[in-house]
């Protein structure tokens, strides 16, 4: 087997990616393409260069590890490398091979390489993105608090804060935020799970609105009202959307 | 606190055992010693002993009650002198009344009557022995007691030692510089052994039984100079540490491990959001003497979207300054820009 296959390593601490050039340089078969210094930089050498293999850590600046595979278009075979044990079951839930905890031995290494490269033979690695939709809370907080979206070439980390409403669009969702409209491809009911029901309340099949960003409620009928946003959008309750409103406001 | 005879069966069952012996032996005197006949020698042995048995278990109140309330000794032992006199003419006039009752028979009346003295006395004896018996044994159940809440504080005390030492050492500090020294050991392993030396020293600090201790300013500059020197080797450029601190505030006081977790603070929202370098700055100054000003300083990025789990190492900042000095207004936050500010003020005279 003369295959050969690239990598490409994206961490922040140097120490970091020198054990792995180190351990690598036991596998003669491997080249490594580049190395990253935060999630940014891993998107567009991954665009770039489509290694077969990625050695990536969690916690980085800009852009984290798990934000970095939900951006790009072709998942590599994934390992994991980090010193956070908690998000071992969302690692793998995104198809990653491995999942290493620093520091970690030669020998637990080459296991992982040997695993990855029997995928990466198996041509899995260009099967696309795992269907499941990305989970970015953590345990010390049961929500997300940023979303990563595409602006054409441009990746845009959206603060949660920021966003005043969600619309539902085909097959994504649009995000309404002062800067303007970005689009994702999410499902309303996971972003409605994914949110603090005391910040964020669906008013319709269609809209969840930040609660702290209605201005007004203009009467319709009986049973549903007008939501007025500070952005002076206007949206239409649904009778439950209006019901559900009026539990959050209390009134 | 129940009588301990009727509490648990093994006490109840000695407790008969003894009065029985005790029976047997009566009997025994009686019949052999005083040529009484034995059938009567039986029942003055059952009729004495077991009102006396009876009444004994009715002075475990008096014991309990006087045991309980923190008297002077010689009014305990007036009470239990009371309480004895009461038991003993209850029992004898009891004990005399049946027996006078019971037998007609000339002989054996007047041995009765003549044998009220030795009766009298043996009663002040098993009665002594009654009450120290009850007083070894709440003796024993107080100490258990005591035993058993200090158990219990002694397990508080340690929980809430590991939960501080949880919030002083973030595993993820310890566990990412283990990785960095793993890394030098084949290429630089002198880099590792200074690594593993700070490291240590960092620990050892850390792990220093003094939570509401003061220490110098100068410690707690070193222990921060060791734990930066730490976080340098995983970051690199991208952390600068500019300190700046008067000469003669070195020798003041503050709390044991108070600094590191600002440092930390500023460490978690500037460099590991920031691609670019992360300047910290502490400035510590001390005119007047007798207040401390250290000011805690850090760029940030502003575009980074804010992180979770945002003061909470502040928040316990907060409330330790509170339990150490009982003021709530000394650590002042401030956030303009890209830059964040902790201003802590250290008073050198602790509240009374």
């Amino acid at each position: 087997m003369n295959e050969t296959f690239t990598a490409l390593i994206v961490d922040d601490e140097e120490p970091a990616r020198m054990i792995i050039r180190d351990y690598l340089s036991d596998f003669p078969e491997i080249k490594i393409l580049a190395e990253c210094t935060n999630g940014f930089e891993g998107v567009r050498q991954i665009q770039e260069l489509k290694p077969d293999l990625l050695f990536l850590d969690v916690q980085m600046p800009k852009l984290n590890g798990f934000e970095l595979l939900e951006v790009i278009d072709e998942n590599p075979v994934v390992i994991f490398s980090t010193a956070y044990d908690q998000y071992a079951l969302q690692a793998f839930e995104q198809n990653a091979v491995d999942y290493l905890l620093k520091p970690y031995s030669r020998d637990r290494f080459h296991q992982a390489v040997k695993k990855a490269l029997q995928k990466a033979v198996a041509g899995e690695s260009r099967t696309g993105k795992p269907e499941r939709i990305l989970v970015t809370a953590t345990p010390e907080s049961p929500f997300i608090d940023r979303l990563v979206v595409k602006t054409g070439t441009r990746i845009k980390v959206v603060p949660v804060e920021q966003i005043s409403c969600f619309e539902a669009g085909d097959d994504y969702v649009s995000l309404y935020t002062a800067e303007g409209r970005f689009l994702k491809q999410i499902t309303m009911n996971w972003i409605e799970n994914q949110l603090n029901p005391k910040e964020f309340v669906r008013i319709h099949r269609s809209y969840i609105v930040r609660i702290d960003q209605i201005v007004q409620l203009e009467p319709y009928d009986k049973e549903t009202k007008v939501v007025v946003m500070k952005s002076g959008q206007k949206i239409h309750t649904s009778k439950t959307g209006f019901k559900r409103l009026r539990e959050v406001l209390g009134f | 606190m129940q009588n301990p005879f009727l509490r648990k069966r093994s006490y109840t069952i000695t407790y008969i055992l003894v009065w029985i012996a005790l029976m047997a032996i009566h009997t025994l005197v009686l019949w052999f010693a005083l040529m009484i006949e034995p059938v009567t020698a039986i029942v003055d042995s059952l009729v004495f002993n077991l009102i006396f048995a009876a009444l004994g278990v009715s002075i475990w109140f008096t014991v309990r009650f006087s045991s309980s309330r923190s008297g002077r000794p010689t009014d305990q032992i007036m009470n239990h002198a009371f309480s004895g006199l009461v038991m003993i003419s209850l029992w004898l006039g009891l004990g005399y009344l049946i027996m006078n009752w019971l037998y007609t028979d000339e002989a054996y009346l007047t041995f009765l009557q003549a044998s009220v003295l030795g009766r009298a006395l043996t009663g002040v004896f098993y009665f002594s022995l009654l009450v120290m018996v009850y007083y070894l044994y709440i003796n024993g159940e107080d100490r258990k007691a005591r035993i058993s809440r200090e158990h219990d504080l002694r397990m508080k005390v340690r929980e809430a030692e590991i939960d501080r030492l949880k919030a002083q050492i973030n595993p993820h500090f310890l566990f990412n510089s283990l990785n960095s020294i793993s890394a030098m050991i084949k290429h630089q392993p002198e880099d590792a052994r200074e690594m593993v030396i700070k490291l240590s020293s960092f620990l050892r600090y850390s792990l220093e039984h003094k939570e509401n201790e003061l220490t110098t300013l100068q410690h707690e500059l070193e222990h921060i100079a060791r734990y930066l020197d730490i976080e340098k080797a995983r970051f690199g450029d991208r952390l600068v540490f500019n300190p700046s601190v008067e000469k003669s505030c070195e020798s003041l006081l503050l709390p044991h491990m108070i600094l590191q977790p600002l440092i930390e603070n500023a460490i978690k929202h500037g460099v590991y959001e920031s691609t670019e370098p992360v300047t910290i700055t502490l400035r510590a100054s001390c005119t007047p003497a007798s207040q401390m000003l250290i000011e805690i300083s850090n760029n940030f990025d502003p575009e980074a979207p804010p992180r979770k789990g945002k003061g909470i190492g502040l928040t316990n900042t907060q409330n330790r300054l509170k339990l150490v000095y009982g003021s709530d207004s000394l650590m002042q936050i401030h956030r303009s820009g890209d830059r964040f500010e902790i201003k802590t003020t250290f008073p050198q005279t602790l509240p009374s």
